[in-house]
């Protein structure tokens, strides 16, 4: 998350002297095995400026283990959405080092052991999500360069150590790591490693280092509560390459071997790689639209083409109104944009009109955009699977459908001619990342936002009382994708739907309907006689107050705090007609 | 720099730590500032580390008891960082 760079330690550590009084707050335990304060409030600082309020539980110095293994301690009870581990290698230092030189493979195993039990132990808090720091790399090297080679040698057991926390995280699915060491190479470790800080206080960094190392577990908790940026929205002229093609035309613009071209190359080579992860790519220039085109068309040097651009707005309106248009057009939050121009007037209006949006600087050498960009680590992921690699695609393919339905008259002919297909099937193995991530993340179209956790998905594919169920959805345009959820229980003769969730990016296309129709259909052949479902109100989900009432349910009760129940007799039911034709599975 | 320059120096480094103004004289210890504790005594070397542009030796950090002994800690240090090879801390880029 970009924040203005005054924003120093000294002055977030102000801003975080108090614990917020947010009820939405996220509640993060820090257990380090060094000082934790100083990290604590520079995370509640960074918290309050970035708009992701915070508050924290530390337990006294030195006794993670017993708060870990002592089921009544306050960790438990402050039932945390994040656990953060701060590791410290001068901690580890210190115990390698003063052991016998025999017994170091010993000791460095039982430290390994001791971290990753705690750290399962922690990761079983129902909800929770575990960020670890990996053991920064030590300068101390006793056999120079030839350390690594030595066993039982500090930097080998580090590295051994770190190699045991990644596979943790790669088996538990609610774990991740911070890369401590790659923030304090950046940073440089002359200026990271303070020993005298150390031995007075117990720091494990320069409290200087603390805001990229705690922002960068705010950036895992934002990406985790789907809170990250999924769009890049670019300026043209003296952004993708240099100069103005308006006045310099196809020749003249920058880019390539020509002058600082091959800066321009570089920098779309980058964002080449973010959409291949599944970051959305989308044009917002002051530019002719014909124009500013032509380099995507036909300039050989040109990284970037048309079919990269999920979104591509090029006229003379204001930049903040086109960005909304492009974050409406694109179904996302205008909070998941970061919008990225040279000139300083566009970011100053873009932040003044359009405040929700991520503008950083940009440098004034195209040379320095890939690195100050990546400094500030804007594109957290928490999870990657086939599915976001695609993703890019799946919005491309979306803008091209709203093209084509301006065209039609009647959204039903239009919906008709999509030839949509959809499979419902049972969860399975196979797609238990992407319904998890669908589970994590959707927030508009989430009937009662409840954030099942990776066992509990999977515990339930296997429940013959549960109804677990994912909807895809393809059309003449391509792949959807996963895009709905539905989870039903079994409650005697009728049928509790727990969880029903959808994509916004297949929104309008009478898709719950379909939905429905199977949902009663499996209810029916499982005996059951009636489906209840609910609605519980959040901030972002008010899209689907009406859903139950526009499928045909009754209300049975409205509850003070704003949730309402429904029922539909399965007898009752009458399929909808949507023009969506259930794939067969293979 | 003169004594009651590195006072008033030393005032904003407490007013940066304590986000708030404090009245200071040569004799305030910690049992007399709100707020002033173990964490926010390590605040108020680094901030004034980073102000006059001076290191603090391990053996000098949890020496400075009162705001007198602060800043004549201060007064050698300043007069030391203008010769060369001074042991001022470089900040991190």
């Amino acid at each position: 998350m970009y924040l203005p760079e005054e924003l120093d330690y000294i002055s977030l550590m102000g801003l975080g002297r108090d614990h917020p009084q947010d009820a939405d707050a996220a509640r993060v335990a820090v257990l380090g095995f060094c000082t934790t304060q100083y990290y604590a409030a520079v995370l509640r600082g960074l918290g309050r400026a970035g708009g992701f309020p915070v508050v924290t539980y530390e337990p006294e110095y030195n006794t993670v283990h017993q708060t870990v293994l002592d089921q009544q301690s306050p960790l438990y009870s402050f039932q945390p959405d994040f656990v953060v581990f701060l590791t410290a290698v001068q901690a580890l230092r210190d115990v390698l080092l003063s052991s016998e030189a025999s017994d170091r493979a010993q000791v460095a195993e039982r430290q390994a052991d001791e971290l990753v039990s705690l750290i399962r132990q922690v990761a079983r808090i129902p909800g929770v999500t575990v960020v670890v720091n990996e053991f920064v790399a030590p300068y101390e090297r006793a056999w120079g360069n030839f350390s690594a080679r030595v066993d039982g040698s500090l930097p080998r057991v580090v590295s051994e150590i770190n190699g045991r926390l990644r596979s943790v995280a790669a088996g538990a699915g609610n774990v991740y790591l911070v890369d401590t060491d790659y923030i304090a190479s950046w940073i440089g470790k002359r200026f990271w490693f303070d020993e005298r800080l150390w031995f007075y206080s117990r720091s494990f960094c320069h409290p200087e280092a603390l805001p990229q190392v705690a922002g960068q577990a705010m950036d895992i908790f934002r990406a985790v509560k789907g809170r990250g940026i999924k769009c890049v929205a670019l300026d043209l002229d003296n952004v993708l390459w240099g100069g103005t093609i308006g006045d310099d035309g196809l020749e003249g613009i920058r880019l390539g071997e020509l002058g600082d071209g091959e800066a321009y190359v570089q920098f779309q080579l980058w964002l080449k790689e973010l959409r291949s992860r599944g970051i959305i790519l989308g044009i917002c220039s002051k530019n002719d639209e014909q124009k500013a085109l032509e380099p995507f068309r036909k300039h050989g040097d040109m990284v970037l083409r048309e079919s990269d651009i999920s979104c591509f707005i090029a006229n003379w309106d204001n930049k903040a109104d086109n960005l909304r248009t492009l974050a409406r057009r694109l179904n996302i939050g205008l909070d998941s944009v970061v919008f990225l121009d040279d000139s300083p007037f566009e970011r100053d209006l873009v932040r003044e009109l359009a405040p929700e949006a991520c503008v950083p600087e940009l440098p004034e050498d195209p040379a320095d955009y890939v690195p100050y960009l990546e400094s500030l680590n804007l594109f957290e992921a928490v999870q990657f699977s086939d599915e976001d690699r695609k993703r890019a695609d799946f919005y491309r393919a979306n803008i091209l459908r709203e093209d084509e339905q301006q065209k039609f008259t009647s959204v039903e002919k239009y919906l008709v001619g999509l030839n949509m297909h959809a499979d419902f099937e049972r969860f399975d193995d196979h797609h238990l990342p992407r319904i998890t991530q669908l589970v994590q993340r959707t927030n508009q179209f989430n009937l009662t936002t409840i954030r099942h956790s990776v066992a509990e998905l999977r515990a339930y594919a296997e429940d013959p009382d549960y109804f677990p169920y994912y909807v895809t959805l393809n059309d003449r345009f391509g792949e959807n994708g996963l895009v709905s959820v539905v989870i039903g229980k079994r409650d005697g003769e009728q049928m509790e739907i727990v969880t029903w969730l959808m994509s916004c990016r297949v929104i309008s296309r009478r898709l719950e309907e379909f939905v429905l129709d199977e949902l009663v259909e499996t209810a029916r052949e499982a005996g059951i006689a009636e489906l209840r479902g609910s609605y519980t109100p959040t901030e972002k989900n008010g899209l689907v107050s009406k859903h139950y009432e526009r499928l045909g349910f009754l209300l049975s009760e409205e509850l003070p705090d704003g949730r309402t129940t429904w029922k539909l007799t399965v007898a009752d039911h009458v399929p909808s007609g949507a023009p969506i034709r259930r794939r067969v599975a293979a | 720099m003169t004594r009651e320059e590195i006072f008033q120096g030393m005032k904003g480094v407490f007013e940066e730590v304590l986000g708030r103004p404090v009245e200071l004289h040569d004799e305030t210890t910690a049992a007399d500032v709100d707020g002033w504790d173990s964490v926010a005594h390590v605040m108020l070397i680094l901030a004034s580390e980073r102000r006059f542009n001076v290191r603090f030796e391990s053996s000098e950090i949890a020496n400075a008891a009162n705001v007198g002994e602060f800043v004549t800690l201060l007064e050698s240090k300043t007069s030391q960082a203008r010769r060369p090879g001074g042991a001022a801390r470089q900040s991190a880029p």
